[in-house]
């Protein structure tokens, strides 16, 4: 390691706090990437990208999805709401539920067949999974 | 990296910690490839690093253990150059130091 790779390892791992309890889900709002990660289980895993806007997380052990990274959120909400005006209900000053994301990303899919490659199915998986975790996201301004 | 990234992925535990001290600065060192455009949408000038790190990092433990086998480790960075994502993805099953569908996921490999 560089001084400047070693300076910049002590100041990551400083930031840790050894016995703070994980809370589960994670969910947040990148503004850097544009992107919601969300984490629902604490396990290891690998990322497999589903297509341009999401790529979900897979337990090692589990083999299960246990999370995802959604992204170019802004475009991603201005086209739900574009699609479906109403959706704006679902935004509560900047929170939204992530299972609301979702469920709009499949109704979105399911009207365009090039995007029905197994992505409803992926889609319908990562919404139970938020639903479960009531997992919800503070949009930030990008 | 901004301070910010820095605190959420610290507020993850131990795991995530070492792999973004030891592992992201690694790879943007010693990248096996860059790719340029990683999205549409007009992000032509983000870009993805891949690299094989020699090791990997428990999640809750933050115990070191060995790389995992035919994965690479990817750190997606912006326009500002600042790192915003990283993780580990299946290699291409015949370039192994390359992610899967290298071919048609980016818009071009830059090294």
């Amino acid at each position: 390691m560089t001084k400047q790779e070693t300076e910049f390892a002590e100041l990551v791992l400083s930031k840790v706090e050894p016995n703070r309890e994980l809370e589960l889900p994670q969910v947040v709002h990148d503004p850097d990437g544009d992107c919601i990660e969300f984490l629902a289980v604490n396990e290891d895993f690998r990322a497999k990208r589903v297509n341009s806007l999401v790529t979900v997380y897979i337990g090692r052990e589990s083999n299960e999805i246990v999370g995802s990274l959604i992204k170019g959120v802004n475009a991603v909400i201005k086209g739900i709401l574009d699609d479906f005006p109403g959706f704006k209900v679902e935004i509560d000053g900047r929170r939204v539920r992530l299972q609301h994301i979702f469920t709009a990303k499949m109704w979105e899919a399911k009207y365009d067949d090039d995007k029905d490659d197994g992505t409803i199915e992926v889609y319908a998986k990562l919404r139970q999974l938020a639903e479960a975790k009531n997992a919800e996201v503070e949009l930030c301004e990008v | 990296m901004s301070a910010h990234r820095i605190a959420e992925v610290a507020k993850r535990g131990m795991g995530p910690a070492q792999e973004l001290a030891k592992i992201v600065p690694f790879v943007l060192r010693t990248p096996t490839a860059i790719f340029q455009g990683v999205r549409e949408d007009g992000e032509a000038e983000w870009l993805c690093y891949c690299g094989l790190p020699k090791r990997a990092y428990r999640r809750e433990s933050g115990d070191q253990i060995l790389p995992y086998e035919n994965e690479v480790y990817l750190v997606y960075v912006n326009a500002d150059r600042v790192a915003y994502n990283s993780r580990w993805e299946d290699c291409h099953r015949n370039k192994k130091n390359l992610p899967v569908d290298y071919e048609t996921r980016f818009d071009r490999r830059v090294l």
